[in-house]
Parts: C-alpha cells; structure tokens; sequence
C-alpha cells in the first residue's frame, strides 16, 4: 500500500520538530508537530488525516452485516508508523498513543540543545495529553456522544464541506484553523472510505455494502438500506457506538421503501438485530452505548412506529445496547404489549422513562428549546443527551455521599448533641464536597480541552464548526456534565440511624460504642451491629424515613445543579446511574451505621439497599417518589424486582400496568424492572441476611422466602427454574 | 383493637386490581391443608427467625420456663412458652419476635392508605385471616373507615359463622371472597372442621342480599380434585345471582415452609403441576 505523507516531502517546508521526527520514523508525531503555531485542533486534525489516509482497512468477516464491526477499532495507530519502537504514534483523532518509557531513550539521540528540547516538549506532552487532576475521590471517566444523524442521513458528510468552506471566510484565525481542521477529517475520512470501499468490491458477500458505500456515507442516503449503512459507518467513525433515537431518523426511509416494496418486516428486523448483536458480541461491556426509542416528534406528536417495534424485538436475548424507551401517556397498546413480553421474558430491556416529566424539565429547569428537548437521548447506561448536539461526560463524577457521611460522622458525631446539629454538619459537608468537586472536574474538563479535541465526533456534532471550537472544548451548544450520586441510599440508612440513636431508640448504646464498631468492621460487636441492621430501611413504608430522604437528596441534587462547567458554560445534571460501580463505590468506604460492613457494596439504583425492602414494589416506589426525581434529570434509575408469575397472565399484567402508569403520574422518572429468576433465588439461599426483599406470592399467601423453611425454598427454586 | 398478624402490600391475588391485604389472627377451622398456620390461634405466636439467630443463648438465660435450649441447633418448646416475652425483648439480633399484634383500626388503615394512589379504580383493601370474622367489630371499624377513604373492601372468609356477624360487616364490604372449601358434607367435615350447611346457608343470603361475592376453592389433590366436586362448584355458581367469578385455588406447600418459623405443623399433599391445575380449570369450566 502506498504511503500517503505529501506534508512531509519536502523538508524545508516543514519546522524542525518535524523534521527531527521524520527522521526517527515518527510520521504521525512528525505530522502533529508540523507547525507549532497552529492551535492543538490544526495539529491534531494533521496527523488524523495521515492516519485517515493510511489506516489499515478493516477486516471484514464472512457474513458481516455490519459495515464495520464495533471490535475493530478504528482507533489505532498505522501499522508502519514509528517502526524503530520509539513509542510514539497518534490516531485518527489526533490522541497520542504514548509509551514514555520508549520514548525517553530518543533523549539519547538529540544532538543538539534544540533537539533536546523537541524530544523533551514531546514527552512531556504526551505525559501531559491525558493527564488529569488526579482527585481520586471524584474520579470515574468517560463520555458519551450521539452524532448528528439527521445531518448525516439528509445531507451526508460531504454537506460539511459547504459549511466548512463558510467558516473557512473567518478572519479569526483559530476558528478558521479549526475549519481547516475540520476539512482535513472530512478529506482524509473520504479517502479512507474510498480504499474501503474498493476493497469490499472485490470481497464476496460486501457486494451490497459496497455498492452502498458509492454513496454513503459522503452522499444523502436515498434507501433504508442506505440509510442504515450511513448510520453504521457514522457510529464506527465517532468511535461511540451510540444509535440513538434509531427508530425516529430511519423510519421515513424505512416508510418509503417498505411502501415501495423495497424493504420488508423481515429485513428491518435484520439490520437492527445485526447492529445491536454486534454491539452486544463486541463491546468490552455492557452497559456503553444506548438505543432510545418511542417518545415524541418535533410537531410534539408521538412518535411510536413500526421500527420502534423491530427494536424491541431485536433487542431480545442480548445485554446490550441498552435500551430505553420513551412513554407518553398516550402510548400505544402494541408498545406497552412489547415492553410487557419482554420484561416477562427476564430480558431487562427496555428500561422505560417518563416522557412528559423529562420534556417538562428540560425545557423548564435547563431552559432547552423544545425542538431541541425533544431530541433527548441516553447515552452508555443512561446520561441524558440532545442526540446530535451534546457533549456529555459520562459519569466522570463518583460523588459517593457515604464516603462523604463516613468523614463527617468521624469528624463530629462526638461533638454533635442532636441528630439536627449532626445533619446541618453532613449537609454542609455536601454543599462544600459539591462545589470542591465541580472545581476539579473542571479543571479536567479544561485539560481534556486542552489536549484531547475528539475530532470526528466535533466534525459530526452540530455546533461545533459555528463555533470554532472542538467538542470538548465547548463547541456543542450543549455541554452536560452527568453527576453521577453513588450510595445515596446508604446515606440515608444511615443517617437514619443516627437519627434513632439521638432518639433513643438503640437502646444503651454510646456514641463512643458505635464508633468504635464502626472502626472494627463490627467485629466482636454483634449487637451493636444488630441494632443498626435493625433500623427501619429506606423502600419500606416508614414516612420519616421518606421525609429525611427528601429533604437530604432535594439539597443534593440542587448543589450539583448550581454548578456549571467549564466546557460551554454547561450544566450539572445530578443523576443516579452507577452502572457497574455502585459496587467499587463501596469499596473505599469502612462500616457504616446501615449495618453496612467494609468494602461491601452500595445501593445499585436510587431505590433501596438490595435485600433491605421487605415489603414489595409499592412501598419501593413510594420511598423512590419521596427523591423529588425531577431535579436528578441525567437519569434516576430505579431498579425493581418483580416475580416473574406478576406476568404470567393478562390480568396481573394489567396490575404491573398500573404500578408503572402510578409511579410516573406521581412524578417517577425512569424504571428498570427485573424478573426474580432462580439465579437470584440461588443467591438468596447463599446470602439470606441480603436477599430479604424477594416475596414469594400467591392467592392469600405472600412470604419472605429467605424465611422459608429449606426444603420449600428449594421447591420455590425448581419451579421457578421450570417456568422460565 | 385487632389483632393482626400480617399487613401484606401489592396483593394481586386477593380481589381485583392492587390491593393491601391485612391478616387478621384466629381461626375455628382446621383445614388440613392451611397455608397460614401462624392464623389459627388468636393469641400471638412466638416467632424464630434461624436467619438472626447467632446462637448467643442469651434467650435461654431469659427465659423463666425453659423453652430455649442448645443443642446442634436451637430449639424452641413452645408448649412452655407463656408468652411472656422476655425473650423477645432481649434478642437484639431480631431472631425472636411475636407473630400478632394489637393494633387498632386507625393503625391498619393508615398503612393501607400509604398505597392508595396504586390502587386505581379498581384495588384496595382486603381483610383476611385466619378467619376474620372472628372479630367482627374491628372488621366493621376498619371496613367503616376504609369506606370513608372512598377504598374498595374485599374480605375473605370461611363464611362459617352466625348469620349476624356477616349481616354486621356486610355494609361495608363491596366484596366477599367466599371461601368453598369442599362441596361434600363429610369430606368437609372430615378435612376443614366444621359442617358445610352453615357457610352454604350464609352464602346464599349474602347473595339475595345483592352483596357480590366471588367464590374461592382450594383444591387438594387426593381430597376434593374430583369430577363430582366441579359440577357441585358449578351448580353453586350458577345458582348465585351475584357472584361475580369462581377462582380455583391449586394447593401448595408454601404454608410447610413456616414450621421452622412458628412450630406449625402442616399436613403435606401432592403439589400439582401446570397441566393438571390446567385439567382442573377445563373441568370447571365444562360446568359452568
């Protein structure tokens, strides 16, 4: 293959850092560094082209579907950069790949000062471009992004380049050098689209996708087919498998064809299960991208369609993507009927949010246009998006409110005469930790803008060529940051306690007591640890309870709203996600006054502890109601548990209805429902201090089953085993 | 005051739409296959809970009549046990507590309340037991009170006792579940405790009193799961001007998994599977 480095010909025209890399074979490097002058973006996009234009192709397997599959990452150096193992090599969004080590031995090389100090400049950028404040307390990482589909469909990548050649008028130099970077990506994305596609010309079973790639995704998609390619490739080069609100922007092309005779049921069918089994076969995990369906349209109409049906029957059997689907009040029957097969069938997809409260406060609380408010999407687990014109940090704060808890009980519940002096002291602990949070995810914010542009997701996010600036630096008109709120839960549990022990209520207990069992990990402190286990548990009726959990996540969730980012002045969103972390999270806390023992998991949704409600889904729902969920809009999940037999007849659907049709008329805002299956039952027999909220039901009987006697438990088991 | 034993929440099995259940304690019947052994006697239960227990033994100390002991495990003798709850009060581990409790209607009702938004049209209150006419009085309180919360009332009973305790209830309940335990006289004296001729003869005033009442029938394998009790159930359905449904109710042996807990003992019976509750239902259904 040709070795396309035009830039780098002819040696006078470039600058010495340039030249210096050029020679040890670091062409990408050589590139990046071509002339300083340049901001990071002009930079970087340089060296994105070189590698645009000389990436090796993907592979593509015998009966693929998808244009590229989302394991084979685009993301990579080219093969023949740096050969000599000098360990420096960019991708095609300008990130270095860096091996310091390797690196320093080119020290050895320099010559001169002024080589010295190109090789000195270079590591110490490389070090520094992913370098981040290092306050492990807030730290989590990530971000999610939903390109600009529509753009893409209607006017294909080549429509940039008309508003490119508009920003490149600009006098201001930087935004017109980000125009130009923004060319580059489009220029060397064409080109690499090019070499793929005549490659798959000539592979047998590509035919159709090839001829497809004629097109698009340069081109406006003309068929579903079409269409479905373009959306692909454009999820493969962002380099975020996000498809977002799939179902809304392929549904006129799927309407035309299907009408016209030149699609089928069976084919959409097709094309979104292969994309979602891609997703599902080659995503390190699950939970990282996000489909979105139903919801509402522009014209504030319902948006529920036959493709809205195809995903969530495609989506059945696999993890992810995750799946959330938009219910209005209005939605129809055949939906509802879907969702309802499919959370029987243990699937756990779709999640289901509440419409009318997210477009309400959207436009209401973030002040978001309709038009735009309409567009919103989940990202990874569940951080809100306005699909093409967002840049959202995923969960990249861990805002842990027991560790928070832990440090203000050590620090004054000994000084503390009253539960009230005690929560004033916790509450201001918050408002500080809040606020000291938000500084330093900031100043990442400001480092990741500052050395990371994300090229291609700033070429394909609206806004960010207006604005000159890369996406995260600012250039979407909306910047989120998703606070993600570990452990709340816990907090209130525990700050329940103390509540109880001011009252009196724990019996001859001293402060000094319960300390100092804390420190032992209730070790040797049995009673002590029985008595705090015994405290009333948030998800069951207690109205105390309910009223400190309100009062506690209502202040929360407004400090976090009060903050604003750095990247385009954005917002905060407070959210309850915590994906796979609510276990981590609880790792770095000690024993806490919930009964909680060291290092042991917190609450994995906005609702109880696993295994502390003993009283069913509606005293569930009520505790997860008391949250004021309407602030926490970057999402507050809620994780129910529901017996399988609750589906298994026309009429117990009908009451599952009804729980959900409540909880969001209450103000509820989203609902991940999982069937009890015997996996868990299996845990519970292991573990029955953790599993006591699973009731086993029927006609006139309904029972704890961790208190059932063995040989019944295990009869539950196999039965429960039989009827999956 | 009531006494009650359970307070259960989205009860989807115990009258239409969602419902909160109360169990209220006693019950003069002895059917053999009882799934709420802990309802029987009036007065409280003690409850062991082996998930708690640490075994500190600080229970056998307390106790003034010897119904603790340790051996492999530990064991309760609750034919001595007064109910003094001493026991109780000093197991800091949760592992000992009554099962039944004093609460007043006032009480009960407040809880109930707590779900009323889930409820809908439809759900609402359900009074059960043991047999919960054995108190009539709080079932009236609470019926009374739950009616002037606009609730709907379901109650579940035997109907096996004098005409006057269910005319007493009957204003405030919208609907009985009317439990037909056996349609054979001797099978039903034999295996629940009582004669059939007096829940019958209630039924069927309660039906030309216009009260609706929706028929629940426990069926036991081996004992009533006969041809000849399904045309009886469906004579006695077809017979009744008000009855809104027939519900079979296939045994299970949940119940046996509280001997642990309570020192109940329940007699054990063939747990049918799907097809043949499926049988069961056809069979029915031909003689309605």
């Amino acid at each position: 293959m040709e070795h396309r480095m035009p830039l780098l010909e002819n040696e006078l025209t470039i600058s010495p850092y340039a030249r210096f890399l050029k020679k040890y074979g670091l062409y990408s490097a050589a590139h990046y560094y071509l002339d300083l002058n340049e901001t990071l973006e002009r930079r970087a996009a340089r060296a994105g082209r070189f590698v645009l234009e000389n990436l090796e192709l993907p592979d593509f397997e015998e009966g693929q579907q998808v244009p590229i599959r989302c394991n084979w990452n685009l993301f990579r150096p080219v093969e023949w950069d740096d050969p000599e193992g000098w360990g420096l090599r960019f991708h095609m969004d300008g990130e270095a790949i860096f091996q310091e080590e390797a690196f320093r031995r080119l020290y050895d090389e320099a010559k001169n000062t002024a080589e010295h100090h190109i090789v000195d400049l270079v590591r110490r950028n490389g070090i520094a471009m992913f370098g981040t404040v290092d306050q492990v307390r807030y730290d989590h990482g990530g971000t999610h992004n939903v390109v600009d589909f529509d753009f893409v469909l209607n006017e294909g990548l080549g429509g940039y380049r008309e508003k490119i050649c508009q920003e490149l008028q600009r006098s201001e130099p930087e935004h017109r050098m980000f125009a130009e970077a923004m060319l580059d990506m489009l220029e060397g994305t064409e080109h690499f689209l090019r070499r793929y596609r005549e490659k798959l010309a000539g592979t047998p079973g590509a035919e159709r996708l090839a001829a497809a790639l004629a097109r698009v995704p340069m081109e406006p998609a003309e068929s579903f087919y079409e269409a479905w390619v373009s959306c692909g490739m454009a999820m493969a080069l962002s380099g975020c498998f996000e498809p977002g609100r799939i179902d809304r922007y392929l549904w006129p092309y799927y309407e035309r064809d299907l009408a016209a005779g030149r699609t089928s049921e069976e084919e959409a069918y097709a094309l979104l299960r292969a994309t979602f089994e891609d997703i599902d076969r080659g995503l390190w995990h699950p939970g990282v991208t996000h489909v979105t369906v139903g919801g509402t349209d522009r014209e504030g109409k319902a948006a529920y369609n036959a493709l809205t049906e195809q995903c969530l029957l495609a989506i059945r059997g696999l993890r992810t993507p995750n799946v959330t689907l938009r219910v209005r009040k209005d939605m129809p029957r055949k939906i509802w009927d879907l969702y309802l097969e499919n959370t029987a069938m243990g699937c756990g997809q779709p999640a289901i949010v509440n419409e009318e409260l997210f477009l309400e406060k959207l436009t209401t609380d973030y002040a978001i246009p309709f038009t735009d408010a309409v567009e919103y999407v989940f990202g990874g687990c569940s951080e809100l998006l306005i699909q093409g014109r967002t840049m959202c940090d995923s969960t990249w704060v861990q805002y842990n409110m027991l560790d928070v808890f832990e440090h203000t009980l050590y620090r004054h519940f000994l000084s503390c005469d009253t539960f009230e002096a005690f929560y004033e002291k916790y509450l201001e602990a918050v408002a500080v930790t809040v606020r000291d949070m938000g500084r330093q995810i900031n100043l990442r914010q400001e480092a990741m803008g500052n050395n990371l542009p994300m090229l291609m997701r700033s070429l394909m996010t609206d806004g960010c060529l207006e604005a000159g600036k890369s996406y995260t630096a600012g250039g979407a008109p909306y910047n989120f940051d998703s606070t993600n709120i570990y452990a709340s839960s816990n907090a209130i549990n525990s700050l329940y306690t103390l509540k109880w022990f001011y009252e009196g209520k724990l019996g001859d207990l001293t402060k000094e007591q319960l300390l100092t069992a804390l420190i032992r990990d209730f070790e040797g402190c049995g009673e002590t640890w029985a008595k705090c286990r015994a405290v009333p548990k948030f998800g069951n009726h207690d109205p105390e309870l309910n009223a400190l959990a309100h009062s506690l996540m209502s202040f929360t969730f407004d400090r976090v709203m009060e903050l604003r980012c750095w990247r385009g002045n954005g917002r905060y969103m407070p959210a309850i996600i915590l994906w796979i972390d609510w276990i981590s999270s609880g790792l770095r806390v000690g024993a806490t006054p919930d009964g909680r023992r060291l290092g042991e998991a917190t609450a994995d949704s906005c609702g109880p502890m696993q295994g502390t409600d003993t009283e069913g889904p509606t005293s569930v729902m009520n505790a997860a109601l008391s949250l004021e969920q309407g602030k926490c809009a970057g999402t507050c999940v809620l994780n129910l548990r529901l017996d399988s037999a609750n589906f298994r007849s026309p009429e117990r659907r009908e009451k599952v209805l009804q729980l959900i049709r409540v909880y969001f008329a209450r103000g509820g805002s989203q609902l991940q429902i999982n069937v009890l299956d015997s996996k868990r039952l299996r845990a519970a027999l292991e573990d029955p201090q953790n599993h006591r909220d699973i009731i086993v039901r029927v006609g006139g009987f309904s029972d704890n089953f961790v208190l059932l006697d063995e040989k019944i438990q295990k009869e539950v088991l196999r039965r429960t085993e039989h009827s999956v | 005051m009531g006494t009650v034993f359970s307070i259960q929440k989205f009860c989807t099995d115990d009258g239409p739409g969602i419902r909160t259940t109360v169990f209220l304690k006693g019950c003069h019947l002895r059917c053999r296959w009882c799934h709420n052994p802990e309802g029987l006697s009036r007065r409280p239960l003690l409850l062991f809970d082996a998930t708690r227990c640490v075994l500190c033994r600080r229970c056998e100390a307390l106790c003034p009549n010897a119904v603790h002991s340790f051996g492999e495990v530990h064991g309760i003798d609750r034919s001595r046990c007064t109910l003094c709850g001493a026991c109780v009060k000093g197991c800091v581990y949760g592992a000992l507590r009554f099962c039944g409790e004093e609460l007043t209607a006032a009480q009960v009702l407040e809880q109930v309340l707590a779900d009323r938004d889930f409820y809908g049209e439809e759900g609402g209150l359900t009074v059960s037991g043991g047999e919960p006419l054995l108190q009539p009085e709080f079932v009236r309180e609470l019926g009374e009170l739950a009616k002037g919360e606009g609730l709907h009332v379901c109650l579940e009973t035997s109907g096996a006792v004098p005409w006057p305790v269910l005319e007493q209830v009957a204003p405030v309940v919208d609907l009985f579940l009317f439990d037909v335990k056996d349609t054979d006289p001797q099978r039903h004296m034999a295996n629940v405790g009582i004669p059939l001729g007096l829940p019958r003869e209630n039924l069927r005033r309660l039906d030309e009193m216009g009260k609706k009442t929706l028929l629940r029938c426990p069926i036991i394998p081996g004992i009533n799961d006969r041809e000849a009790h399904f045309a009886a159930l469906g004579q006695l359905r077809r017979s009744l001007r008000n009855c809104v449904g027939i519900q079979l109710m296939p045994y299970h042996d949940l119940g046996r998994g509280k001997e642990g807990r309570f020192g109940t003992v329940t007699e054990a019976f063939r747990v049918p599977d799907e097809d043949e509750k499926e049988t069961w239902q056809q069979m029915l259904e031909r003689h309605l």
